[in-house]
């Protein structure tokens, strides 16, 4: 048999010395008592601290810790009073395990292979957290839900600490620390409570309050971890102190340990079955030899993990290394001659050329491909690599089953050779290989070494990256493939047997197995999305910031998942700080402000981007005064700043985007919009140029054009843009809106960054179907949810069904409208997501209102039915945004539509049961209560076009309840509050429609249509009343039209109509409200005589002639030029950093 | 290399000699007492023990064993074999002690080294194993046990071993003392041919005689850029040329006759598996094409091979001595041999145009 190679470098079975180690460890798990007793293990890489706890395992009863051992020896069982559970290894070189919550549920499950280790609770717990997790519900209900889980947890965990004393096994403490901008903490601008994700922070404080009774935790990590061990240490001398220190530090082997390694290690070789006689009788060889063992002592340095690696050298090496031939004299004057570094350097080069000379065995390659590739590999992976051709698409390729069972091979077990009983190889908890860390430091620095051998690695690197990218990519398409099957499965599960019953569908609940398939789906996907950020970071360090990491965090943020925010942002900090990997990449140099390289300029951006993040995060956890107040103090604190520091965040670039989401804040809680959105105009103007040839020269900022945060800044200015939107929108500014929406649309063409597209594209469509642009819309809008269907990431679909009902109903297009707001109605329940859900059945409502008096097509419930359906909708909505949002215009929105609502019920109640007075004043009075609570509102926060809508609509509910006087009351005060240029006047030039916003000419279409049909309903009463008094019908005919007051009815009727029909025109001729009007006329005209259709006849061209509506020019829905700058923004106007733009 | 060794033919490898002179004649026995010859096929890792040998042989307090090695292929053949040296030590040795009956081979080379350490003048044994790659695994794993490392136990004892350059030695006590030599090629003047090799054909053509009746101009222009850097492959190239000339055959040497010369040195074993030869060939097409010198195997791959077919590839040219791994990340065609394989890419070249 022919062992592979690095067969040597295996772990012993028996552990060498560390006995005093041994026995404190023992104490801090067997003592009796109830106590928690935290042990640190720190010692440098390499010295055994892993090592030290799988013994622990093993010793305590956990076997499965050394797979391949049989049970300890009776002397080496520690027994305890009181039964004990030990975890698996935790090993926080995974960056999820940064979150709190994600390393809650890795330590129950490192617990499970213990079946006393039960967590029902948790367990049930935890899957509500997941789920809320998985559908991207509402922040708050998320957080609530792993409060939840986590009490769930402490309770199981208090039980069961109950019976028996729980030990956690942490390994690699170092990893935990958090990356990013430090001085946010030290200077108080960031407080425990803000980082209450972090699990270092959190497993402090549940030490320093006492939370975790009989538990023993042992935490292994390297001095790095300092600043962590002091916290600890700190904690543990406090007087209130709920717990007990205690810390070992590992020291280097003695040369007897050297020995007994040695010793120990030649038995483990020839006690394997199919060892190599010659290797293991030259083992044995060396372990007798003792001056060759005060050799090998003095050049490790007593360091157990290079002992491994120099053993292996001295039995596969193609020749011995000249200083380990030597003697231990002359060993001693080699160190005071060259130096034991250099030395030791010399050695570890034998290391690197095993792994490139020997090409008979797959194992080198797989071991300089795990070197490589540090966020591990498995067996899929390592096919790949070696079986596949480096332009290899992966939904191509075919696993090479000869490969495939070498592979498994090197991974089995039950293999004695295989590679998880190597020194130097670690496996991590989901089963990837990863190595020892000293062994990416070794490797690292020899291939560094040089200008050729630095090169080939990177280039080398380059290859294996690019392969790792593909195959996230290849996973990330199947995965997103199966989530997008499985919400086509649930949406064809979605069908509502009329619209009455448009709240009555939910999501079909799953089974707990399919619900576990979703979380580890859903897990699988993020898994897979750091990964590719993790390669594409290595492949193009600048393109993976810029435009991958970017974009995935904005996807994630969008998704409400904290955790994964978070995970990502360690995955960059990992990388930055990752002191193997920068030789061999390539960062090419950049211009800068500062004398300094790019590497530095990016680990400057990396902390912009953090500050920005902690703004956005408020944000996203809905503490938007936080937001702003935090943004403030940066702001303070930046002068303060050390440079180049303090440059880096005095940019431009880096300003804009704090500003872009402070401002965004501030216009969410509707506080001083004007101020909010002036500061973001200023601030586009000022980051445009940053896209231009010059730059700022006065602030000395050069351009960004092809600067590698072009791409970044392009996308920011769109973001802001999309802010700037947003604003305006609130202002009712519709048509500025569109056209910022657009130019963020503009900005961020070919920048990728799709989630944000899909968002400005949504709001884009949201504001043409205001201006009465249904079509244009509808096509933006379908194509924003195609994207985000793409995406994957269920919140922002339900949202675009939502828009897609807001479309249909201001395009009076009730069928269409409720089906897709039943359907947001449904994500955003089961989404959790109140403020959505509000919007959503603020649609319905109105769908379901006008379903009543729509024609088209034929309803089977009965208005009754779909009015009862419409208040209970309504009714939720107006109590969530009462109660959980703080967005008050979708308040007064809620408000407008329930008054709405009410008025509507009461006209159906008046003219089909007149009987039931009762409930039409009811529902008057309901109705007029809230129209006016609506108008206060929007008039006490200047939201114009809701004041407008209101009173406009109270002259409605007036004119229905026939309270005529208060119409026309109302009238003159909707009248009132429309722009003087905006009015159709008397011989005037009649305005523009863009004089206007579209919305105010859409209000004057109606307040006018009220006042026409007042003015006939009074005309009709009139006439009735003469013609009683005559008999002769002629005559009272002639009467009627000799009548002033008759015909001044009529006439001012016939002026109403031409003008609402005016105001129709130029709100949008394709407007469906036209035919409404019209339609209305028509029952009123049909009925008239001849007499009183001439006149009517007359006085509409009277009108007309007046009010010169033929000078009308509607905006031409044919005009291609101005569909081009609705739909995509202008791409006359040469915008800094386009190629029309002058030099 | 089955050419008859000839010490008045020897050239070059001066360094090499004398270092080995000196290391075997030092009364001090050295701190290393292994010597490892490494050199691809046909640099002259035969020759230069031969001559070694018979530079030794004025030395009269020196034992030379020279092992044969291709006929020691088990425990019973070397004990065989020792016999013969214990017979042979008698006749040097002025009072040997008799052979220890029905004892085993590990005291039988005590009993050898001891008398011959022991003998008054002392006789330092020198133990030659050349070509130790050309036994099989197993053949090679006994001779090594039962030979190098028992003659080892003895602290006297110098041991030279010769053996492909991607060879090495088990692991065992001599690797502690080895040192290894690479044989280089022949260096070239200038970057022109090599004084050596020019040498070479020089005392070939006047002590043998062998001639050639076309000008050495005219081969030297038809093997180009080879700069007769392998002792080995000279003499191939020179002999086929002589024989071509006898068959009338113009021009004296073409693409095949390289490329014939070529596996004569590897081996001609491989000729019997035409399936290995175009896998060679093949490969070596792949690292031609890269037009480098030396190459790392993610170049090698490309996009023709996956990393584990590239592997078996650079495996069975290692094998062959025709790749090396020469540090890093990097491999390269052993010197001499690409040179060889430029010259014979041309040769072909030039054919092809001729043909059209």
């Amino acid at each position: 048999m022919i062992t592979p190679t690095f067969a040597v470098a295996r772990r012993t079975e028996r552990i060498v010395n560390r006995i005093a180690e041994l026995k404190k460890l023992e104490q801090a798990i067997c003592q009796p008592g109830l106590d928690t007793r935290v042990v640190i293990i720190k010692a440098p890489g390499g010295l055994g601290k892993t090592r030290l706890l799988l013994e622990t395992l093993w010793r305590i009863g956990h076997h499965q810790s050394f797979l391949y051992l049989s049970p300890p020896n009776i002397d080496e069982i520690w027994t305890t009073t009181t039964p004990v559970i030990i975890s698996n290894i935790v090993d926080f070189s995974d960056v999820r395990l940064h979150t709190f919550e994600h390393f809650l549920q890795i330590l129950r499950d490192s617990f499970s292979w213990h079946e006393q280790a039960q967590f029902q609770a948790y367990d049930d717990a935890v899957v509500e957290y997941k789920r809320k997790r998985r559908d991207q519900a509402d922040y708050s209900s998320v957080e609530a839900a792993a409060a939840k889980a986590e009490g769930a947890f402490f309770e199981d965990y208090r039980q069961l600490a109950g019976e028996y004393r729980l030990v956690w096994a942490l390994d690699t403490a170092e990893q935990l620390s958090y990356a990013g901008a430090s001085w946010l903490w030290e200077t108080g601008l960031l407080s425990p409570k803000d980082i209450g994700f972090s699990t270092q922070q959190r497993l402090l404080e549940l030490l320093q309050q006492g939370k975790l009774p009989n538990t023993t935790i042992l935490l292994a990590g390297r001095p790095e971890a300092e600043a962590y061990f002091e916290q600890l240490i700190e904690a543990a001398h406090h007087p209130d102190s709920r717990f007990s220190l205690e810390t070992i530090e590992l020291d280097v082997f003695n040369v007897e340990d050297v020995q007994t390694y040695l010793n120990q290690l030649a038995q483990d070789y020839q006690a394997q079955p199919g060892s190599d006689e010659a290797i293991a009788a030259h083992l044995q060889n060396i372990a007798q030899d003792q001056d060759r063992i005060k050799v090998l002592h003095l050049y490790t340095a007593g360091q157990p993990v290079r002992l491994a690696l120099f053993v292996d050298i001295l039995i596969e090496g193609k020749k011995e290394p000249v200083a380990l031939q030597d003697t231990f004299a002359q060993a001693k004057e080699r160190i005071q001659k060259e130096g034991l570094e250099k030395i030791q350097f010399e050695i570890e080069a034998e290391f690197i050329r095993l792994l490139f000379a020997t090409t008979d065995d797959l194992r080198p390659r797989i071991m300089t491909a795990l070197v490589r590739a540090r966020h591990g590999l498995d067996a899929k992976r390592l096919n790949f690599i070696l079986g596949s051709l480096p332009n290899a698409d992966p939904a191509a390729w075919k696993t090479d089953p000869i490969l495939n069972h070498e592979i498994e091979q090197e991974l089995a077990f039950d293999n004695p050779y295989s590679l998880h009983r190597l020194s130097v190889v670690k496996t991590r908890a989901d089963g990837r290989l990863i190595l020892q860390d000293e062994l990416y430091r070794i490797y690292a620095e020899n291939m560094a070494a040089n200008e050729i051998d630095r090169k080939d690695e990177a280039q080398a690197r380059l290859q294996l990256y690019r392969k790792l990218q593909k195959f996230a990519d290849w996973e990330i398409d199947q995965l997103n493939e199966i989530r997008t099957q499985i919400r086509k499965e649930d949406e064809r599960s979605l069908h509502w047997e009329s619209p009455a019953r448009a709240l009555s569908m939910k999501l079909r609940s799953l089974g707990i197995t399919e619900e576990h398939e979703r979380f580890a789906l859903e897990e699988h996907v993020l898994a897979a999305r750091l990964e590719r950020l993790h390669y594409e970071l290595r492949i193009d360090p600048d393109a993976g910031f810029n435009d991958t990491y970017y974009d995935i965090a904005e996807q994630m943020s969008r998704a409400n998942d904290l955790e994964a925010d978070v995970q990502i942002q360690i995955e960059l900090w990992r990388f930055l700080t990752d002191p193997y990997t920068r030789a061999f990449i390539n960062l090419p140099p950049r211009p800068s402000m500062v004398n300094d390289t790019s590497w530095d300029t990016l680990e400057r951006a990396a902390i912009q981007d953090d500050v920005t993040r902690w703004i956005k995060r408020f944000f996203l956890t809905k503490q938007y005064h936080r937001a702003i107040e935090f943004a403030d103090q940066v702001e303070q604190i930046i002068p303060a700043l050390p440079e180049p520091l303090q440059k880096t965040l005095a940019h431009t670039f880096s300003r804009g985007e704090r500003i872009c989401w402070q401002e965004f804040s501030r216009v969410y809680l509707g506080e001083n919009i004007p101020d909010a959105i002036a500061r973001l105009e200023t601030t586009a103007k000022q980051l445009e140029r940053l896209l231009s040839h010059k730059g700022i020269p006065e602030q000395e900022e050069f351009s960004l054009l092809e600067h590698p945060a072009e791409i970044r800044l392009r996308r920011v200015i769109g973001l802001n843009y999309n802010f700037l939107g947003y604003g305006h929108v609130t202002q009712g500014h519709y048509r500025q809106a569109g056209q910022y929406y657009a130019t963020a649309l503009r900005y961020l063409r070919d920048t990728g960054f799709w989630a944000r597209q899909a968002i400005t594209r949504n709001n884009l469509s949201r504001v043409l179907s205001e201006m009465g642009l249904i079509n244009r819309a509808g096509r933006i809008c379908r194509d924003a949810l195609e994207l985000r269907e793409e995406l994957g990431f269920e919140n922002p679909i339900a949202f675009s069904h939502n828009t897609l009902a807001v479309i249909y109903n201001n395009g009076r297009q009730p069928e269409n409208a409720w089906p897709e707001a039943a359907r947001a109605v449904v994500y955003f329940r089961k989404l959790e997501d109140p403020r959505g859900l509000g919007l959503a059945l603020t649609e319905l409502c109105e769908a379901l209102r006008r379903l009543t008096t729509s024609k088209v097509p034929k309803v089977v419930d009965t208005p009754e039915e779909l009015l009862d359906t419409a208040a209970t909708a309504i009714a939720e909505a107006v109590e969530i945004f009462e109660q959980y949002s703080p967005e008050v215009m979708r308040r007064i929105e809620a408000l407008i539509e329930q008054g709405c609502l009410y008025r509507d019920y009461m006209y159906y109640l008046k003219t089909h049961h007149p009987d039931q007075s009762s409930r039409i004043t009811q529902y008057r009075n309901r109705a007029i209560s809230l129209l006016k609570t609506a108008l206060e509102l929007s008039t006490e926060r200047g939201f114009a076009r809701h004041q407008l809508d209101a009173q406009n609509d109270l002259a409605w509910t007036y004119y229905y309840a026939g309270e005529t006087e208060a119409a026309e009351q109302a009238i003159e005060d909707t009248l009132k509050l429309v722009p003087p240029e905006s009015l159709l006047k008397k011989d005037s030039s009649p305005p523009c429609p863009t004089d206007a916003e579209s919305y105010i000419f859409m209000q004057l279409g109606k307040v006018w249509a009220v006042r026409g049909r007042l003015r006939l309903d009074r005309f009709i009463k009139i006439a009735a009343a003469i013609r009683a008094s005559l008999e002769n019908k002629q005559a009272g005919r002639l009467a009627v039209r000799n009548d002033p007051q008759a015909t001044k009815m009529l006439e001012q009727a016939a002026e109403a109509f031409v003008l609402s029909l005016g105001y129709n025109q130029l709100y949008s001729t394709r407007s469906t409200v036209i035919s409404v009007s019209l339609d209305i006329l028509y029952d009123y005209l049909k009925k008239f005589n001849r007499f009183e259709m001439t006149d009517f006849f007359k006085y509409q061209r009277q009108a007309r002639a007046e009010y010169r509506i033929d000078e009308i020019e509607p905006e031409d829905p044919t005009d291609l030029e101005v569909f081009l700058l609705q739909s995509f923004g202008d791409y006359f106007e040469p915008v800094p950093g386009s190629p029309e733009e002058v030099k | 290399m089955s050419e008859k060794f000839r010490s008045e033919l020897f050239v070059g490898r001066e360094r090499e000699l004398e270092d080995l002179v000196r290391w075997a004649t030092d009364i001090a026995v050295p701190s290393r007492r292994l010597r490892t010859i490494a050199a691809p096929p046909g640099y002259g890792k035969t020759w230069l023990l031969k001559q070694l040998v018979c530079r030794l042989a004025e030395w009269r307090d020196l034992f030379i064993i020279t092992a044969p090695t291709l006929t020691l292929t088990s425990y019973a053949a070397i004990t065989k074999w020792l016999l013969t040296v214990i017979e042979q030590a008698g006749t040097v040795c002025a009072k040997m002690s008799a052979v220890p009956p029905d004892e085993s081979l590990e005291a039988w080379v005590r009993h050898l080294l001891e008398n011959l350490t022991q003998n008054s003048p002392s006789l330092r044994p020198i133990l030659i194993v050349d070509g130790l790659n050309e036994l099989a695994d197993n053949e090679r794993r006994e001779l090594e046990k039962y030979l190098l490392d028992q003659f080892w136990l003895n602290p006297e004892v110098r041991i030279i071993v010769s053996f492909r350059e991607e060879s090495y030695l088990i692991p065992s006590n001599p690797r502690r003392g080895e040192k290894r030599i690479s044989l280089e090629t022949f260096s070239k003047i200038e970057n022109k041919i090599s004084a050596d090799g020019h040498q070479q054909l020089h005392k070939r053509a006047t002590i043998i005689p062998e001639k050639l009746e076309a000008p050495l101009e005219e081969f030297l222009e038809i093997v180009a850029p080879y700069a007769l850097t392998v002792p080995g492959l000279n003499t191939i190239l020179f002999r086929r040329a002589r024989e071509n000339e006898a068959n009338h055959r113009r021009p004296i040497l073409n693409a095949n006759d390289l490329k014939e010369s070529r596996y004569e040195l590897i081996g001609p074993e491989l000729r019997q598996k035409p399936e290995t030869v175009k896998t060679i060939e093949d490969a070596l097409r792949q690292i031609v094409a890269l037009q480098e010198n030396s190459w790392i195997l993610e170049n090698f791959a490309g996009n023709k091979y996956t990393q584990r077919e590239a592997l078996n590839h650079i495996q069975t040219l290692m094998v062959l001595s025709i790749v090396t791994h020469i540090g890093g990340q990097r491999y390269q065609i052993v010197d001499g041999l690409r040179e060889l394989l430029y010259a014979e890419n041309r040769l072909r070249e030039k054919e092809k145009e001729n043909k059209q």
